[in-house]
C-alpha cells in the first residue's frame, strides 16, 4: 500500500523530507511538511486521510507554555504542565482518527536546555525530570489508542551538541545536522514497512567464522573459537546470545554452511560453551551445495516468502552472491570484526515488530511442530489419511478486544493467502466489523502436534438479503494445505444458510504475493469469472472435511 | 607543487566529499555534479536556499574538522556579491582558500 507520509513539526523537517525522498521508498507516495511554526495549526486543519502516515515531531518548549517557564527556571505548577501535555495527547487522538497511523518520538533533554546539573534527575523541576513525567503521560494517554506509536528517540542522540547546528538553526530554523536526519529517516522508513506488513521472519546464518570461529572442519568441535576467556570467542558467545534473543522474539533461525553435516552438528551436541543448539533452528541446510539453492530450499520447507528472509554470513563473496541471485532477500553488510557482530544484528530494524502476541513467542516451536507434521505425511504419504491422523480441530469465535491484537497483525502480516491484502490498523477493523450487516470469524487451530493459534479470519458482508459478499479471507502460511481453507470455504456457506441467504461472492485482489488464494479458489467448485470474481452456485457443494473437527467458542 | 596548490587540491577533494553527502541525502532533482564549474547560487543552481545553507555549513565544519580553523563561509552580504564566493564551487574553493591561514 502506498502510503502518504505527512512530516509536522515546530520546526523546518524539510532537509529531513530530502532525506526520505532520496531512498525512493515504494511504500511512500508522497512526502509533505508543515510550516515552521505550524504544529497545532497542522494538526487542527488536517483532513482526513486514511492513507497517511503523520509523524510528529515537536520540541515541548515551543508549544507547552509551562515547559518553557521551567527552562526559564521559573516557578510552574506541574498540575498545569500536566494539563497542557494531556491537552497536547488529546489533539493526536482525535488526529489518530483521521489517518492511518501517528509515529510520535518521545521528547529528549536537548543540549541547549540549562539544567540543574548532576541533580536533574533527582529534583522536583529537573528538566531531565520534567521530560521523563511528560512522556509518561504521553505513553500512558496512548497506551490504549492502537494506531499511535511511540518512536524511542534516544537513538537519535539528540542530547549530544555535536548532532545540534545553531547555525541552520538561526538561518533556517532546522535544529538538527544531517547524521540525525539520516537516522532519522531510517527509523520512519523502517516503521513505514514494518506497518505495512514487511518485517523480516526468518534469519538465515552461515557456520565458520560468523557462529563461532575457525573453520570446524579442520579444527573439529573442540578447536572452533566460542566463549571461553578470549575476546573473540566473547564476540562469538554474545552474537549466538543476540541471536537467541530474536529467536525468543519469535524470528526463526536457519542455517545454510557449506561443511561436512555431522562434523558440524558435533558444535551443537558436544561443544558446551555454545549458547544455540540444534533445536533453535527450524531448518538446516550443512552441505557443499549452492548456498543460493539452500536458502530457496529453506525458505519453501517452512512455507515463506524470500522477501521474509534475511541471510547472515562473514564471507562477502557469499553475500554478493546471493545478494545478485536472490534479490529479494536482504543480506545486510557485515563486518570484518567478530566483537561487531552482536552490535550489527542488534542494530538491524528489519525484524521490527508492530505487536507482539503470545503466537509470535510460540512460532518456532509451531514451526518446528509443522517440520513433525511434514515428516508424519511423507512416512503416511496419503493425504487424505495424513490429514486425518493430524487429529484437526478449529475452533470458531468472533471479534473480541482480546484477539485484536492478533487480528491485526494477521491482517498486516499476512501475504500468501489474503484475498485482497488489505492493510487495517485494529481501530478500522473494529470500527468496520462493528456494522451490524458485517461480521468477522476467527479460525483457532490445533492437532496433535500443538496449538497452531489464532491463523486465519473470515469476514462477511450482507449488501442484499440474498449474497453474502466475503470481503477478507486469510489464513497464516504455517496453516495452509491442511484441510483449513476447506472448512473456511464450508464455514462461508454455513453462514449463509444461517443467515437465510442464497449464495456467497468472492471478490478476489491480486497482489504481488497472494496467488496461493486464486490457486485454491480456482481449485474449488466454486463459478470463476475472470479470476477475480467467484460465486457459488450451490451452498451445499462445499462440505467440511472429514479430518477436521469444528467446534465453536461459547 | 607547492604548499598552496597542495591545500587547493586537498580543499577541492573535501567539497566534493561533500558533495557526495549530499547527493547521498537528497533527491534526484536537488543533486549536484562534482565540477569546479557547479553553480552553487542563482537560477541555475540545484541548490535552493536552505540547500545552499546546509552545504555551506557542511563546508565550514569539514574545514574546522580537517584544519582546526574555524572559518567563515556563510555570510548574508555575499549572498548579494555578483561573482562572490557562492557563485561555483571553483569561487568557493578560492575564498576558501583565503580564509585558511
Amino acid at each position: 500500500m502506498n502510503l502518504n507520509l505527512n512530516l509536522i513539526s515546530d520546526f523546518n523537517l524539510d532537509l529531513l523530507k530530502r532525506v526520505i525522498e532520496s531512498k525512493d521508498i515504494s511504500e511512500i507516495n508522497s512526502v509533505n511538511t508543515s510550516s515552521y511554526g505550524q504544529l497545532y495549526q497542522s494538526i487542527f486543519s488536517f483532513e482526513e486521510d486514511l492513507n497517511s502516515i503523520n509523524f510528529i515531531w515537536s520540541l515541548p518548549e515551543s508549544h507547552i507554555k509551562t515547559f518553557q517557564s521551567a527552562l526559564n527556571f521559573e516557578e510552574i505548577n506541574k498540575t498545569q504542565l500536566k494539563k497542557e501535555v494531556e491537552e497536547y495527547a488529546n489533539l493526536l487522538v482525535n488526529l489518530s482518527k483521521k489517518c492511518k497511523f501517528i509515529l510520535l518520538p518521545l521528547w529528549q533533554r536537548l543540549p541547549h536546555y540549562k539544567t540543574y546539573g548532576i541533580i536533574d534527575l533527582e529534583i522536583e523541576f529537573g528538566r531531565s525530570k520534567l521530560i521523563n513525567e511528560m512522556n509518561l503521560l504521553l505513553s500512558n494517554r496512548f497506551k490504549n489508542v492502537n494506531n499511535v506509536y511511540l518512536i524511542d528517540s534516544s537513538e537519535w542522540q539528540l542530547n549530544n551538541l555535536e548532532y545540534m547546528n545553531p547555525k541552520i538553526w538561526y538561518l533556517a530554523k532546522s535544529p538538527f545536522s544531517n547524521s540525525i536526519y539520516k537516522k532519522v529517516s531510517e527509523t520512519i522508513i523502517s516503521s513505514i514497512k514494518t506497518l505495512n506488513g514487511n518485517s523480516k521472519k526468518l534469519l538465515i546464518v552461515d557456520l565458520d567464522n560468523t557462529l563461532w570461529g575457525g573453520l570446524i572442519g579442520e579444527l573439529s568441535y573442540k578447536g572452533i573459537n566460542i566463549g571461553g576467556h578470549n575476546h573473540i570467542g566473547e564476540a562469538f558467545l554474545d552474537f549466538q546470545k543476540s541471536l537467541l534473543s530474536l529467536h525468543n522474539r519469535g524470528i526463526l533461525l536457519a542455517i545454510a554452511s557449506k561443511n561436512d553435516e555431522e562434523i558440524a552438528l558435533q558444535a551443537f551436541k558436544k561443544n558446551s560453551e555454545m549458547i544455540l543448539r540444534e533445536e533453535h533452528f527450524v531448518a538446516k541446510k550443512i552441505n557443499w551445495n549452492d548456498k543460493a539453492n539452500n536458502i530457496i530450499e529453506i525458505a519453501k520447507d517452512i512455507n515463506i516468502g524470500l522477501d521474509s528472509v534475511v541471510f547472515i554470513d562473514d564471507n562477502p563473496v557469499e553475500r554478493e552472491h546471493i545478494k545478485i541471485t536472490l534479490p529479494e532477500v536482504y543480506v545486510p553488510d557485515w563486518s570484518l570484526d567478530p566483537s561487531m557482530y552482536a552490535i550489527k544484528l542488534n542494530s538491524l530494524r528489519c525484524f521490527d515488530q508492530v505487536s507482539f502476541t503470545k503466537d509470535d513467542k510460540n512460532r518456532n516451536k509451531t514451526y518446528l511442530e509443522n517440520k513433525l507434521r511434514e515428516s508424519s505425511k511423507e512416512m503416511i504419504i496419503n493425504k487424505d489419511n495424513w490429514l486425518k491422523e493430524l487429529n484437526t480441530t478449529v475452533q470458531i469465535g468472533e471479534l473480541t478486544n482480546d484477539n485484536l491484537q492478533r487480528i491485526t497483525q494477521l491482517f498486516n502480516k499476512t501475504n500468501q493467502f489474503n484475498l485482497t491484502t488489505r492493510r487495517l490498523s485494529g481501530d478500522e477493523i473494529k470500527k468496520y466489523y462493528s456494522l451490524v450487516e458485517n461480521k468477522l470469524i476467527t479460525i483457532d487451530v490445533e492437532d496433535k502436534f500443538g496449538q497452531l493459534g489464532l491463523v486465519g479470519i473470515i469476514g462477511l458482508s450482507r449488501p442484499s438479503d440474498i449474497t453474502l459478499n466475503v470481503v477478507d479471507l486469510i489464513l497464516s502460511c504455517r496453516a495452509m494445505g491442511r484441510g483449513i481453507e476447506e472448512t473456511m470455504l464450508y464455514l462461508i456457506g454455513k453462514n449463509v444458510k444461517d443467515a437465510c441467504a442464497k449464495r456467497f461472492l468472492i471478490n478476489y485482489k491480486k497482489s504481488a504475493k497472494n496467488n496461493p488464494v486464486l490457486h485454491f479458489l480456482k481449485s474449488t467448485k466454486l463459478e470463476n469469472e475472470k479470476d477475480s470474481k467467484f460465486h457459488s452456485n450451490n451452498i451445499n457443494d462445499f462440505l467440511k472435511p472429514d479430518s477436521v473437527k469444528i467446534i465453536y467458542k461459547k | 607543487m607547492n604548499d598552496k596548490s597542495n591545500t587547493k587540491e586537498f580543499i577541492l577533494k573535501l567539497i566534493y566529499s561533500i558533495i557526495d553527502e549530499h547527493n547521498l541525502l537528497n533527491p534526484e532533482d536537488l543533486k549536484l555534479e562534482k565540477s569546479l564549474k557547479t553553480s552553487l547560487f542563482g537560477n541555475e543552481s540545484n541548490l535552493d536556499s536552505l540547500g545552499l545553507v546546509n552545504f555551506l555549513v557542511e563546508v565550514e565544519n569539514t574545514i574546522k574538522i580537517n584544519f582546526d580553523q574555524d572559518i567563515c563561509v556563510i555570510n548574508e552580504e555575499l549572498f548579494l556579491e555578483e561573482n562572490g564566493p557562492y557563485d561555483n564551487v571553483e569561487t568557493l574553493l578560492d575564498y576558501i582558500l583565503k580564509q585558511i591561514k
